[in-house]
């Protein structure tokens, strides 16, 4: 969803342009993407924030160390927050050449302690709505509802959630940076995030293929060797299955969402 | 003459809710097949906008060179197929 929506959108794809250099990374060969019936569930029924561990957008300076990221998917209004908070760390930690400034991680401290603090009013905020009838339509009024592979998304009530479990996760991964005094290499973080429960089976399974060029990378399918397991046989009663892709979302998780199918 | 009237008159109204019965059917299996028929938008029209680097490497290279921070995203799949 953050590819098909959020990338797709202009105003994202001109900021992250203008501001960033992008690059994508497939941490899961031989994972398969959603189907489009679990696509079109996906859309229909969360889409302003999901705070999936399977994706992840990590802000990096170019020596390789990681000064901001967030797990999920997020509607392009909530991104671009996300975007100019990183942003906005980038300013205080780095200098015009990207060299690390002294204080500057104590300065972006201060900023992600802010951050959590506004978005745990966020969390409270839509919280409170879905407690009134109609509340979702005060939260979502400056959420777009686009289009998406033919479709179209309705807001309604059902978005608050995903919403407020966006908010209470970007709350909780800027408390975490906050009390942290430095800044990881990406590979300490890449399968298990700073903050967040670690990656499961799919973890060990990765292979760090480098991305961009997908034409070298071996075709699951064409291999026929046996799908991966993307449903794992612990703690059924938290797992919902969907469909013949194998779609899993882990609700027992203590935070973060867990959907196998990828978004 | 009265009652064959009034026959005429029930069968009449029992063709029209066979009628109405039948359009709403036809309608809603028309919508049910347009819902399933939805074709999806070409993946190509997607994630246009954002210029993306080939690799890591190239990505922290230029951003070095353009004094930029790197945005990596990483997913399952691929972000040049179908997915979401």
């Amino acid at each position: 969803m953050l590819r098909t929506v959020t990338f797709s959108d202009p105003q994202v794809a001109d900021f992250i342009n203008k501001n960033f250099v992008a690059a994508w990374f497939n941490r899961g060969p031989g994972f398969f993407n959603a189907d489009l019936s679990t696509e079109r569930w996906i859309f229909s029924g969360s889409f302003e924030a999901y705070p999936t561990k399977n994706i992840c957008t990590f802000f990096l300076a170019p020596d390789g160390k990681v000064f901001d990221y967030a797990a999920g998917t997020y509607a392009p209004e909530l991104f671009l927050k996300l975007m100019k908070t990183a942003l906005e760390l980038r300013r205080v930690l780095f200098d015009d050449v990207m060299a690390l400034k002294e204080g500057g991680v104590d300065a972006a401290r201060k900023i992600h302690e802010g951050r959590a603090m506004t978005m745990a009013l966020e969390r409270d905020r839509v919280n409170k709505a879905q407690t009134k009838e109609d509340g979702w339509k005060g939260i979502l009024a400056g959420i777009k509802s686009p289009s998406y592979r033919g479709q179209s998304h309705q807001h309604g009530a059902a978005c608050l959630s995903s919403l407020s479990s966006g908010y209470d996760y970007l709350a909780r991964l800027h408390q975490k940076w906050g009390e942290t005094l430095a800044l990881p290499e990406l590979d300490e973080i890449r399968f298990e995030y700073l903050w967040g429960n670690p990656f499961t089976e799919e973890a060990a399974q990765s292979k760090p293929i480098g991305g961009g060029d997908s034409s070298k990378e071996p075709d699951p399918l064409a291999s026929g060797k046996p799908r991966p397991a993307l449903v794992s046989e612990e703690s059924p009663k938290s797992t919902i299955r969907l469909g013949a892709r194998g779609i899993r979302v882990d609700t027992g998780l203590p935070d973060l969402l867990n959907l196998s199918g990828g978004r | 003459m009265s009652q064959g009237g009034t026959d005429g008159k029930t069968r009449a109204s029992r063709m029209k809710h066979i009628l109405v019965a039948g359009a709403a059917f036809l309608l809603g299996s028309a919508a049910a097949w347009a819902q399933q028929t939805v074709k999806p938008v070409d993946w190509k029209g997607y994630s246009k906008g954002v210029k993306w680097e080939k690799s890591l490497e190239t990505a922290q290279a230029r951003a070095a060179k353009e004094g930029k921070p790197v945005l990596l995203y990483q997913l399952v799949g691929d972000l040049n197929k179908e997915g979401c």
